[in-house]
């Protein structure tokens, strides 16, 4: 009987000992991220049948279980991918939304206009003129440096999508050799789990989860697969894939994620989501590119409009005005597979049609199909060309062919290079290239208009015209020879490529003459009309100024960095719940395992006294025998 | 729900970071006095406030250009005076020599000064602005618009471009007249047409009196009025070769009305003895006043002569009249552009008031209530610090 009774004594302190050392070992883990905590399950040993009865006969440890959820596990990564996503998103935004918001190319265009304004109330000085010089020049500079910003940041979201994808590879990586450890553990076959194993596989989806959207696939063997965007699985039990990066075969500025499968690379890079990755890689497509886009567009389209204007004055020498500033032509990048290939140009006739958008140009054998990457909204183009499209000119050369493509990107590159092409003060064409006077002799009081021009390129445009009124005065000859032309007072006369209206009643004999106005160089005709730009919507279809159409660009950052920052904390506290809910079922509780020490030590002490009290009958039974 | 020592931790501390970036937000707002520090703040208040400094400072381009023009048309109004005086002292000059007290001598005097009055005028003509540019030259504003040639023959070589400042988005002010406007085209007789003596004529007859009496009916045509003896007389449109009146007797000082013109003559004329009449034409000030002088200069022998004199002064009185109405008519004009500038500006003030009320409204941070904010994140942030400590405190292990 004291046998049985050392027996139970022993297999309680065993038990106790288990328990003591699970909560020392859930007491020493309360800091490690991902830890669950551990429960000592004991049960009663098996009884023995002694006739009247079975015999308790102590206690065993029946088994050491985590405190853990897989439900809860799941929702934590989940979340944990959602939240790093939108934490990274807010980031990245924020730094775009800072720049813009600097109001820099607004600055500038404001700079110039005012310039403008004083140059026009004195146009003739060559101080005001070179202030506009100047002015014009730093607003290149604003557009320029606008641009290095944002490709810049470019730059760095490339770096670190290169950066992610070797942290991924890692993770993926451990998650595999640990996948392998999990399986050859002995215990698995009897049912019985690797706790810590699993709870550190769990920390490293979890980890993996915050750079990259990942799905887990639980395998019957204990391990788990990990499939990434549509399908890619990264780790198949104990075999890891690995990611790759490379440039794009189009456009090499732009760094994508590759995939291997069967010996075939596939860019994977549009169906990745969640995680840092997926906020770089959405960041880069949805703000990045189309404020660059934006940028870009704003540029060439105050350079073609400015200069179109610009090209209707005449500056100080007495010649017509040439560019304000240069722009290089829109740019597209093919394959060297295409067997056709194009030329792009801007429409300058059609500025205001311009998008932000880059463009992909397919051909099929028969049609090229111009795909606007913003909307997706797809344009036919059948026949041989010249394509006006959304203020471009696609014009096709060679034989195109099936599977031809291009990646046209027509104002993302045109801060970088646009210039100031009017650089001396004196060509500064401010003056109005024509003007209108009437002769002195006129008998009647009628008057002519300024001169607007209707076609800078016209011949004859610094031609002088005179338009005499014949008798009776209701027509007039230009020149005084030629057709009769009938007379309509204030009606539009347009001749020579300018356009000037005579109002009144010209007696017979009356002369208007209209010509170069070389030598008016005090005029400001011109620079009235490229002052009065600023107000005009020109741009977006003709509904935006200039000013406009920076200030759409920067309510549009500003929504999505908003949006961004309050996505960003609402996913926080939603992961946060999911933290809470894991961490209620599986945290450790200092206090908990305070009480479980005090508990298994006196169970301990109870224990030992079984034995001693065991020792004690012993004894005696020893003493009586002796006696 | 079971609490563990983890969540006890990062849920004391939640708080005292969010009060954290509370706090340094207030700050940031309340030392840069903005609410909007990016556009992620307030995007649709922040493209507000882009749209609102791009015309809070186009406005103040205008008013700049306001003040420029303003300060052309003063000048151009200062000189314009001067004008008026030189031809109203012309106008004195002429009735004083017309006295017929006077002798040849007296009337050389007159015209001596005549000739001064008109070199002050080709001088006031030909002024310049701050900039040193000829204020009525149009837009060849280095051309020196008037000058003389040996004969005394005053030509412009301005052009007739007048420069405009923009002094609102929509208006546009000329800030001078050309030359061309300002001295040259003044319309000599009486606006409407001008007589002139023929060069033979030997008899005393003069005009007095150019009248239209009916402006419907008025025809700019050449037209002579011919006299065919001391009593009779023909009226002859030269434009069409036709006799308008044919044998009409003459009364001495009774208006000769044809083509909706009333003429009115007197003085007893010779046969063969005319009168032309012509549209009114452009004519020069300085012709005016040089033609005066030389009506002064010029002696007279006859009661022809004499005749002749009186005839030539009349019209310079109406030139001169013609100037004078010119002038009166620029004044007005610059006065009235003065007006819009100055109407211009007031409008512009209040609106430029309202932006800024505006924008301040949209991007300015409520200092009041972002201070007590302040302290009250603060004073939150001790709270959650010292929760932070107690909870922390709490442990069974302080018991074993």
């Amino acid at each position: 009987m004291t046998s049985s009774t050392f027996g139970i004594g022993l297999s309680g302190l065993l038990a106790a000992q288990q328990g003591l050392a699970t909560a020392g070992h859930n007491i020493s883990n309360v800091n490690t991220a991902g830890y669950s905590r551990q429960l000592v399950n004991f049960e009663t040993r098996d009884p023995q049948f002694i006739g009247y009865g079975y015999a308790g006969k102590g206690v065993d440890v029946q088994s050491i279980k985590r405190s853990a959820n897989e439900f809860l596990t799941d929702q934590l990564r989940i979340s944990t991918a959602n939240e790093a996503r939108a934490a990274k998103m807010s980031e990245l935004i924020d730094q775009v939304d800072a720049q813009i918001g600097d109001a820099l190319i607004g600055g500038g265009l404001q700079n110039f206009f005012d310039s403008l304004g004083d140059a026009n109330d004195d146009p003739r000085l060559m101080a005001t003129r070179q202030v506009l010089i100047e002015s014009a020049r730093s607003m290149v500079a604003r557009f320029a440096e606008q641009e290095q910003q944002l490709n810049g940041l470019g730059r760095s979201v490339n770096q670190q999508i290169v950066g992610n994808v070797q942290e991924i590879n890692a993770l993926t990586s451990a998650i595999a050799s640990i996948n392998i450890d999990i399986a050859r553990g002995s215990g698995l076959a009897t049912g019985v789990a690797p706790n810590d194993l699993l709870d550190r596989r769990d920390q490293l989806l979890n980890e993996l989860s915050a750079l990259v959207g990942v799905k887990t696939q639980s395998r019957a063997d204990g391990m788990v697969n990990v499939v990434l965007g549509d399908g890619q699985l990264v780790v198949t039990g104990g075999v890891q894939a690995a990611l790759r990066t490379s440039p794009n075969p189009l456009d090499a500025s732009r760094i994508e994620v590759s995939f291997e499968v069967g010996g075939t690379t596939n860019l994977i890079t549009d169906s990745i989501s969640g995680g840092e990755l997926g906020a770089l890689i959405d960041f880069r497509d949805d703000t990045l590119e189309p404020a660059r886009n934006a940028i870009g567009r704003l540029a060439a389209s105050v350079a073609m409009t400015l200069n179109e204007q610009h090209r209707m004055g005449m500056d100080l020498n007495g010649a017509l005005g040439g560019d304000l500033f240069t722009i290089p032509a829109p740019t597209f990048r093919s394959p060297d597979t295409n067997s056709g290939s194009i030329t792009l140009a801007f429409d300058a006739a059609n500025v205001a049609e311009l998008s932000a958008s880059d463009y992909r140009l397919t051909h099929d054998g028969a049609d090229f199909t111009l795909t606007r990457l913003t909307d997706n909204s797809i344009q036919t183009l059948s026949g041989g060309g010249p394509f006006n499209v959304d203020g471009l000119v696609i014009t096709v050369s060679g034989a195109p062919a099936a599977g031809d493509q291009y990646l046209l990107q027509p104002t993302k590159f045109i801060p970088r290079s646009m210039a100031l092409a009017t650089t001396d003060p004196r060509h500064l064409a401010l003056a109005a290239p024509v003007a209108t006077t009437s002769a002195t002799g006129n008998i009647s009081a009628a008057t002519i208009s300024r001169a607007t021009v209707l076609d800078p390129a016209a011949p004859g445009l610094l031609t002088t015209a005179a338009l005499v009124f014949s008798d009776p005065p209701t027509s007039f000859q230009v020149d005084g020879a030629g057709p009769l032309l009938p007379y309509t007072s204030g009606a539009d006369i347009d001749l020579n490529g300018w356009r000037v209206q005579i109002v009144g009643t010209p007696a017979a004999g009356d002369s208007f003459v209209v010509r170069s106005n070389a030598g008016g160089i005090g005029d400001n005709g011109n620079g009235l009309t490229l002052s009065e730009m600023q107000f005009r919507p020109l741009l977006v279809g003709g509904t935006a100024t200039y000013q406009e159409t920076y200030g759409i660009l920067v309510g549009e950052v500003g929504a999505t960095a908003q949006q961004a920052r309050i996505s960003e904390a609402a996913l926080a506290s939603l992961k946060e719940n999911a933290e809470a809910a894991r961490d209620a079922l599986s945290g450790v509780n200092l206090d908990e395992e305070a009480a479980n020490l005090l508990r298994f030590q006196q169970a301990f002490q109870a224990a030992a006294r079984v034995i001693a009290a065991a020792d004690a009958a012993f004894q005696s039974l020893i003493e009586a025998a002796r006696g | 729900m079971r609490v563990t020592t983890n969540q006890i931790y990062i849920q004391s501390l939640n708080p005292i970071f969010e009060l954290q970036r509370n706090s340094v937000e207030l700050e940031k707002q309340i030392a840069s006095g903005k609410r909007i520090t990016q556009p992620s703040d307030d995007p649709v208040a922040a493209a507000t406030v882009l749209q609102l400094n791009e015309r809070l400072k186009a406005i103040a381009q205008f008013d700049r250009n306001g003040v420029v023009a303003e300060q052309r048309l003063n000048q151009v109004d200062d000189v314009m005076g001067s004008v008026s005086n030189v031809l109203q002292r012309s106008r004195e000059l002429l009735i004083q020599g017309r006295s017929e007290a006077l002798g040849a001598g007296d009337r050389r005097a007159i015209a001596a000064e005549l000739r001064e009055q008109l070199d002050v005028l080709v001088g006031l003509a030909n002024t310049r602005n701050a900039s040193g540019e000829y204020i009525f030259a149009g837009a060849a504003v280095t051309t020196r618009p008037f000058t003389r040639d040996a004969t005394g023959v005053v030509a412009y070589n301005g052009d007739q471009t007048v420069r405009r400042i923009q002094v609102s988005e929509s208006h546009l002010v000329e800030e001078s007249f050309s030359g061309h406007d300002a001295f040259v085209a003044v319309r000599n007789g009486n606006g409407t047409f001008v007589t002139r003596m023929a060069p033979g004529n030997a008899g005393t007859a003069q005009v007095s009196d150019n009248i239209v009496r009916n402006a419907g009916a008025y025809v700019a045509h050449d037209f002579r009025i011919s006299f065919t003896g001391p009593t009779t007389y023909d009226v002859i449109d030269d434009t069409l070769g036709t006799t308008v009146l044919a044998a009409q007797t003459y009364t001495d000082g009774a208006a000769i009305e044809f083509a909706g013109m009333a003429i009115t003559v007197f003085g007893v004329p010779a046969a063969g003895d005319e009168f032309q009449v012509e549209p009114s034409a452009n004519q020069s000030m300085f012709t005016t006043v040089r033609d005066l002088a030389s009506s002064l200069e010029t002696p007279f022998f006859d009661a022809a002569g004499q005749a002749r004199f009186g005839f030539d002064l009349d019209r310079s009185i109406e030139d001169l009249d013609q100037a004078l109405e010119k002038v009166a008519e620029l004044r007005a004009t610059t006065g009235a552009r003065l007006n819009t500038i100055d109407a211009q500006r007031r409008n512009s003030e209040d609106m430029s008031l309202n932006l800024q009320t505006l924008r301040s409204r949209l991007e300015d941070v409520d200092l009041t209530a972002a201070i007590s904010q302040l302290a009250q994140e603060s004073t939150a942030l001790e709270a959650a610090q010292a929760a932070f400590v107690r909870v922390q405190g709490l442990s069974l292990f302080n018991f074993l």
